[in-house]
């Protein structure tokens, strides 16, 4: 059973505020790196440190399984298939994003409006937990104000099983479509064309 | 870099202190024990000197008693057991790799043909008559090829060497104790008189190409 | 660590009547567990090192490492031969030169060993150790932080192992490191996914991702039967199918592409020398324990004795001995997980290499198929466990 009181949450640990001012300016300054990076690579290495940080914050929130669903999907999968994709591309010995004057003003326009837009939703927006509604039967198990693996995935399989399903089915689609892209095309004798087979033959007694 | 650089240079400069034998010879001692016991060997076998490397590396006769095994990178082994005949066309690349080897480093000439040429020392055009033309060696082995407890012999020496350093002095490939002529050419001098053909041009060749295309 | 440190000082200092504040036992509890966890797992390392090189040595008809340390304790027994082989390896590698390529990413490859031996260490806290009743009137496991997620977590931080990987191969601006990096990173992807299926088994049976409640549901025992309750027993694919991949997310042989083509040719480590190659060497035996002691605390029952609840505190005449059971749990864990990492050690040295081929047809075609069978097979004993027997948690 875990901890009657979550010392790691954000009201119970006494150091929260500190350590989520240490995630914090860690994931400021690798965020910074990533746009301002010479080299992609360490961009996408800024980048995971930058989701590192992200799960850092979402386990002083108490969302734990949010913390590890980041560092699972994000620095496993994502970012690693990300590196891949510049690893292919990078050449290691030229230095990469030479920038004119004009790019950092126009990014610096962009991101303060970007910045403008977010402050103006987030500060008009309510963050208060849901007012738990009543569900019967099997769903009156699920606590709506908690973050629990547990409530979770009972909530993934009674209010919310529709979304859920469909996301399955989207998701194999995906994966279908992925790996008919990514087939080999099929070379067996039997479907090449005849004049191929013809030629081939012929070669065989020049060889000896 | 940062703390290993500090440790050897700081190693360097205590020991110039007056008193620091006091200090210094302990350290020193633990240090080329510690040293001398865990010899990783580069995995480098070139000719049939390769075959008693590897049954001196099996069971019977182990180098794992010694503590030494083999890594496949020179710069994570500390000897290089030069195991074979070294061609010309081999020795470029012997350079390249015992350049690539991490301080502090050592060399075994193991066998006739790393030594001096061994059976090609009369009459060959390819071969290079001792290893020891273009990189620094610690110890011969004589022997075509050496039985397992030769080379054991060998390697042992090797470890006492490093055992043996004095305070100050430095380690690896920059302490070669004076300029040791080889024994074994040194015990052949005269005996048998080599056929014209020299190898010193193409050993200037082979030290001179560093970085560009050899031959 | 927090609730076993709190007790601990709770007890230690109420005689005094001195009773300190949350944020005074939190800190202590978490400088001790940061001492502790760096001192165990370098000590465990350079003690598995040596280990390896006897039992290899044991099995392939040799002595291992004989000449180091004091000769005269070589002569009595094998065992006693060279047991500081590995100190002499470590102040070896330390007095190593430092060699930086010049043509190296340095970023990457000064980053890479760095966060490779942060995640083999960052996998040791939530592994349950032990646990304690003393004065409590449940048991408190003892972890370095028993989290609610464990498994979860154990199961994402060797991600950042991949990353490291990655960019250790190809910061050595060397075409064959790259490939080593390359292969090494498909290895772990694809291992990774059966793993987290065979591991589902457990998490059904226990009903919990923690491992301090996996390790407690498997006290209990399985329909009724105390002494079957290891989950080894329910979930026997899902403890071979876990076993496999952990010895190829571990890059240990028969898995050991990655590291095979070091002894080929060369491998993601082909440039780094001295302290930097030891980071990889240690994380890399450090990660074996690791994944022993997860399948201790999974599969064979953790810190529990079946059968057998040791008290809490142990009199002996007039001496009292508190907190015996933590001392207890800590040695049976610690048996098990060795017993585990025995058999890591007799199948490395008995199996050939995996072609990387076979090695991507084997976890995808046949380990995958295999976990999601064990999941089936789990849930249908959770549940006649949950009707029938009144459920293990």
């Amino acid at each position: 059973m875990p901890l009657p009181v979550d010392i790691y949450a954000w009201d119970n640990f006494p150091f929260a505020s500190a350590v989520f001012w240490c995630f914090a300016i860690v994931m400021l300054a690798c965020a910074f790196y990533v746009v301002t990076a010479k080299r992609i690579f360490h961009a996408g290495i800024a980048m995971i440190g930058c989701f590192v940080c992200v799960a850092g914050i979402y386990a002083l929130l108490g969302a734990h399984f949010m913390a590890g669903l980041q560092l699972l999907v994000y620095v496993g999968a994502i970012a690693t298939l990300l590196l891949f994709a510049v690893m292919l591309t990078d050449k290691m010995m030229e230095p990469q994003r030479k920038t004119t004057f004009f790019q950092p003003v126009l990014g610096l326009i962009a991101s303060f409006s970007m910045l403008l837009v977010l402050w103006l939703t987030l500060s008009s927006s309510n963050f208060a937990a849901p007012q738990p509604a009543v569900l019967e039967g099997e769903a009156s198990a699920i606590n709506l104000a908690s973050l629990d693996t547990a409530n979770i995935g009972l909530r993934l399989l009674s209010p919310y099983t529709v979304p859920f399903e469909l996301i399955s089915v989207i998701i194999l689609a995906t994966l279908i479509g992925a790996a008919a892209i990514a087939r080999k095309e099929d070379r067996s004798p039997a479907t090449a064309p005849p004049q191929a087979a013809a030629a081939a033959v012929p070669s065989k007694p020049q060889e000896q | 870099m940062g703390l290993m650089g500090l440790l050897n240079k700081g190693t360097a400069y205590v020991e110039k202190l007056p008193g620091a034998s006091v200090v210094m010879a302990p350290v020193n001692w633990g240090i080329d024990n510690a040293q001398s016991y865990s010899m990783w060997y580069m995995l480098f076998g070139l000719a049939c000197c390769a075959i008693e490397l590897m049954a001196t590396g099996s069971s019977r006769y182990d180098f794992d008693r010694l503590g030494m095994f083999y890594r496949a990178s020179p710069r994570q082994a500390d000897v290089m057991l030069i195991a074979g005949t070294v061609t010309l066309k081999m020795a470029p690349r012997i350079k390249m790799l015992y350049e690539q080897m991490s301080e502090p480093r050592f060399v075994v000439a193991m066998g006739g043909c790393a030594s001096n040429g061994g059976p090609f020392f009369y009459d060959s055009y390819s071969v290079l008559k001792g290893v020891d033309k273009i990189i620094p060696v610690d110890v011969y082995i004589a022997g075509c090829p050496p039985r397992p407890e030769a080379l054991l012999q060998g390697c042992l020496a090797v470890q006492k060497k490093v055992r043996t350093y004095k305070l100050g002095q430095p380690r690896g490939a920059a302490i070669r104790i004076g300029s040791e002529p080889n024994p074994i050419r040194t015990a052949l001098n005269g005996l048998i008189p080599p056929r014209a053909f020299d190898d010193l041009q193409i050993i200037d060749q082979i030290i001179d190409v560093r970085g560009q295309q050899h031959e | 660590m927090e609730p076993i440190c709190n007790r601990l000082l709770t007890d230690i200092l109420s005689p005094w009547g001195i009773t300190l504040p949350t944020w005074a036992i939190v800190s202590i509890a978490l400088l001790v567990a940061l001492i502790a966890i760096y001192a165990a797992v370098s000590v465990n390392a350079l003690f598995l090192i040596w280990l390896e090189r006897k039992i290899s040595g044991r099995i392939q008809r040799r002595q291992g490492p004989m000449l180091c340390g004091p000769k005269c304790m070589a002569q009595k027994s094998m065992w006693l031969g060279g047991w500081i082989a590995t100190v002499c390896d470590a102040v070896k590698l330390i007095f190593k030169e430092d060699i930086i390529p010049s043509k190296v990413d340095k970023f990457g490859f000064i980053l890479a060993p760095i966060v490779v031996m942060l995640a083999a260490i960052a996998v040791y806290v939530p592994i349950p150790w032990s646990a304690t009743a003393y004065h409590q009137t449940e048991r408190v496991t003892f972890a370095f932080a028993d989290l609610n997620v464990g498994l979860l977590y154990i199961v994402a931080v060797p991600s950042l192992t991949v990353f490291s990987i990655l960019t250790a191969g190809w910061s050595s601006n060397n075409k064959y490191s790259l490939l080593g990096g390359f292969r090494s990173v498909v290895q772990m992807l694809s291992y990774e996914i059966p793993m987290m299926f065979a591991l589902m088994g457990p998490i059904i049976l226990a009903g919990s991702l923690s491992l301090g409640d996996i390790v407690k549901a498997q006290i209990q025992g399985l329909f009724g039967i105390p002494f079957l309750g290891w989950f080894i027993v329910p979930s026997f694919i899902g403890a071979i199918v876990y076993f496999i991949c952990s010895i190829a997310e571990s890059n240990r042989p028969p898995f050991d592409m990655p590291e095979s083509e070091q002894e080929l040719g060369t491998g993601f480590n082909t440039e780094y020398s001295g302290m930097r190659f030891a980071m990889f060497y240690l994380a890399e035996f450090s990660n074996a324990f690791v994944v022993s002691s997860i399948f201790t605390a999974v599969f064979l029952g953790g810190w529990s004795i079946p059968g057998f609840i040791p008290p809490a505190e142990l009199h002996l005449g007039s001496l009292v001995i508190p907190y015996f059971d933590l001392l207890v749990g800590i040695v049976v864990f610690s048996v098990k997980a060795y017993a585990v990492l025995l058999i890591l050690m007799w199948i490395r040295w008995t199996f050939v290499r995996v072609r990387p081929d076979h090695l991507m047809n084997f976890g995808w075609k046949f380990l995958l198929p295999l976990s999601i069978a064990n999941v089936i097979i789990c849930t249908v004993i959770a549940a006649v466990q949950q009707i029938y027997f009144g459920g293990l948690s």
